[in-house]
């Protein structure tokens, strides 16, 4: 008598949750194609919970449901692959972003998506996969574009406006690394030594007096190769009567964050890996 | 052109997309002015004056590389070069092993032959180059007795060993000893041979990775002095990845990239022009892993008419609008069908132009739009043929297109899974 009120009850149970599921399923009909990977989820959580419940004709009507179901979503996503492309264009048009390659990878002005179709998902990188900015994001292209716009604007919006006041904090954040690193000045040090200074210089006096989480201004790597870029373009070569010189970075070097970091060459997201940064004299 | 060839390219491009290896000119488009770069710079320029050359072509998956790098075949060899076109794969010939490098280069040795027709098994590969020095020099030498004074003028390459074995297969085939010039041969496409044979053939070293390079080097000066005015390499990373896949392995072909750059422009590979296609640049020089700066900085540079010193060739950058490249090309088609089949299919203009607009709006992302057209266009022309008047709608461009792609990637798959087993 127990067990067949346990069993009862489980029934019961697993009969709610898939009724559950279900009705959820029923609103993502309304856009079969754009909801394919969601709907596909809750039909493998549906599976789910129906294996557990006991053989009948509900179990089989459903399953029969579900078999149906899972067809009509592989049509759905195949549709959806063919929609991405044209739905991505579509939403970056007129941000500037040239978007170039072939899925499953793209390069969208300086930044990369890769793109799996088989999961849904999609990462979105600062250059060619050099910074990973985003992974997991949901694959609609009408959001994947709208980040991708957000990420291009904040970076824009944030970057430096005066060149030659960069190369001068740039150059008092090199002298910096240089006296502790206990290296005279003109030598060659890391980029990336460069960057703690740099966002410790760019910090208010109310952080200095009272240093605490809500008065930091943060300064991503990802501004920092990007205020670099913007360097290099203005043609400011010299501060303080010393020439400004950027090393390229070796190969062992390229694939370690400390040692070597990677900065637009073009807006087109072509860049290079430099390891080390001097000022010289002449 | 005849009725067959043109069968032949007409099924080849209808059921893949990818070029045939013969009669590629009827259905070039857009290609010609880098062409004319290349063959008035180099083939009939500079690698005159025993100078060499290298040339990264970038463009997308199904964008043309490979008819490009055949383009380039059929021009070197109206100017008297050998070629050996190299399908570069991880597990074949991956560009960080250098010595299976070369048993390809001496497995696709061609020399100089008629592009517009058929190939035959019996025209590639070292022992085919072979066989045409000694049938050249057999028209040219009526007395036998001096083989042995030429042989003692050509001069000896870097590999002595390379040079004893090119020597012993010509000299064995000369005297129609076959088992000799099998057994040279077998050295020189990379193959172990015994100990007995490499001592009749003073042959003292193995084609390795340590010797790979020289044995390439030879390879190209040997061709040089035996009357062909140069060698022309064309590596094609055929596939949607690399043949190089791991960091080691990257930063090794990388290096032989490097390497084999360095090298063009000294005397040491006298008229060698070499040509290394990628489907996607980021995958050789940028990306994820460790980058090698050092070979990016030296293939920067881009190529064209206005620069022809320029590394990078950009197949994705022809000057020419796409649909109306698709739609030229579309023209060349119809020549081709026609005469493949020797039936005029008349009013497909309209349709091949909406085809063309199609693929270039909707599928530009995906599976490459130039692909994709040729195939569709193939199939839509067997359409016609069968059903006269047939026009195809906005919707039938779409839907032909589409059901191209899923061919496309299904059987691209199914080649990678029989790769995988």
């Amino acid at each position: 008598m127990e067990g067949l009120i346990g069993v009862l009850k489980d029934t019961a149970l697993r009969s709610q949750k898939v009724a559950k599921l279900l009705a959820g399923y029923s609103r993502l009909i309304a856009e079969p194609v754009r909801n394919a990977y969601e709907r596909e989820r809750l039909v493998v959580e549906v599976e789910k919970v129906l294996d557990g419940l006991a053989p009948g004709e509900v179990r089989d009507k459903v399953r029969q449901w579900l078999d149906e179901e899972k067809r009509q979503i592989e049509a759905a996503k195949e549709e959806f692959k063919f929609e991405f492309g044209r739905q991505l264009l579509a939403g970056l048009e007129g941000s500037g972003l040239n978007v170039k390659g072939q899925l499953p990878f793209l390069r969208c002005g300086l930044f990369s998506v890769r793109v799996d179709f088989a999961t849904g998902k999609a990462t979105v990188f600062w250059g060619p996969e050099i910074e990973l900015l985003k992974g997991g994001v949901k694959l609609e292209p009408l959001g994947l574009a709208k980040l991708l716009r957000s990420y291009d604007e904040s970076l824009k919006k944030r970057a430096i406006k005066e060149p030659a006041e960069f190369g001068e904090r740039l150059f008092t954040a090199y002298r910096r690394v240089c006296v502790a690193r206990n290296v005279a000045e003109g030598e060659r040090v890391f980029l990336v030594d460069l960057l703690g200074e740099m966002v410790f210089l760019m910090q208010s006096d109310g952080f200095r007096v009272n240093p605490v989480r809500e008065r930091f201004v943060e300064y991503p790597r990802i501004r920092f190769s990007y205020d670099l870029y913007l360097l290099k373009r203005s043609g400011v070569r010299t501060v303080g009567g010393k020439g400004l010189r950027l090393s390229v970075a070796n190969f062992d070097a390229t694939a370690e964050k400390a040692k070597a970091l990677w900065v637009p060459d073009n807006e087109e997201g072509e860049g290079t890996f430099y390891s080390y940064i001097s000022f010289v004299n002449g | 052109m005849d009725r067959e060839l043109a069968r032949a390219i007409i099924n080849k491009l209808g059921s893949t997309g990818t070029p045939p290896e013969f009669g590629i000119e009827a259905f070039t488009v857009g290609l010609d002015r880098l062409l004319q770069v290349v063959e008035d710079e180099y083939l009939n320029g500079i690698l005159k004056y025993n100078l060499s050359s290298f040339k990264l072509v970038t463009g997308n998956y199904g964008g043309g590389k490979t008819h490009f790098l055949y383009a380039v075949r059929n021009r070197a060899f109206k100017h008297n070069y050998c070629v050996a076109y190299v399908s570069l794969s991880p597990i074949e010939c991956p560009f960080d092993k250098l010595e299976l490098v070369y048993k390809m280069v001496a497995l696709n040795l061609t020399a100089p032959q008629e592009t517009s027709r058929l190939a035959t098994l019996t025209d590639k590969g070292i022992d085919a180059v072979i066989r045409h020095w000694a049938a050249t020099w057999r028209s040219k030498e009526d007395k036998p007795e001096r083989l042995q004074e030429y042989l003692l003028q050509l001069p000896v390459p870097d590999s002595t060993s390379f040079f004893n074995g090119v020597k012993g297969a010509f000299s064995a085939l000369l005297a129609e000893d076959i088992d000799g010039f099998t057994e040279a041969v077998q050295w020189l496409k990379g193959e172990e041979i015994s100990r007995e044979a490499r001592a009749r053939f003073k042959i003292s070293e193995r084609i390795d990775k340590s010797t790979a390079f020289r044995m390439l080097r030879s390879l190209i000066q040997w061709v040089h002095t035996i009357g062909f005015r140069g060698v022309v390499l064309l590596f094609d990373e055929a596939e949607r990845g690399m043949s190089i896949s791991s960091s080691r392995d990257r930063r090794r072909a990388l290096d032989n990239l490097r390497q084999l750059v360095d090298e063009c422009g000294n005397s040491r590979l006298p008229g060698a022009m070499f040509f290394y296609a990628v489907p996607d640049e980021n995958l050789l020089l940028e990306g994820s892993g460790p980058v090698y700066e050092a070979l990016k900085q030296r293939l920067r540079s881009g190529f064209s008419e206005a620069n022809p010193v320029g590394v990078r060739i950009n197949l994705e950058e022809l000057g020419i609008e796409p649909v109306s490249f698709l739609e030229e090309l579309g023209r060349r088609l119809v020549d081709l069908f026609e005469t493949a089949y020797g039936a005029k299919v008349s009013g497909v203009e309209r349709s091949l132009k909406l085809l063309a607009e199609t693929a270039v709006r909707g599928f530009v992302l995906d599976v490459s739009y130039r692909r994709l057209f040729v195939v569709a266009a193939v199939e839509f022309l067997h359409q016609v043929r069968a059903n006269p008047g047939l026009v195809l709608t906005e919707r039938d461009a779409e839907k032909l297109l589409r059901v191209t792609t899923q061919r496309l990637e299904r059987s691209e798959q199914e080649k990678v899974e029989r790769e995988e087993f």
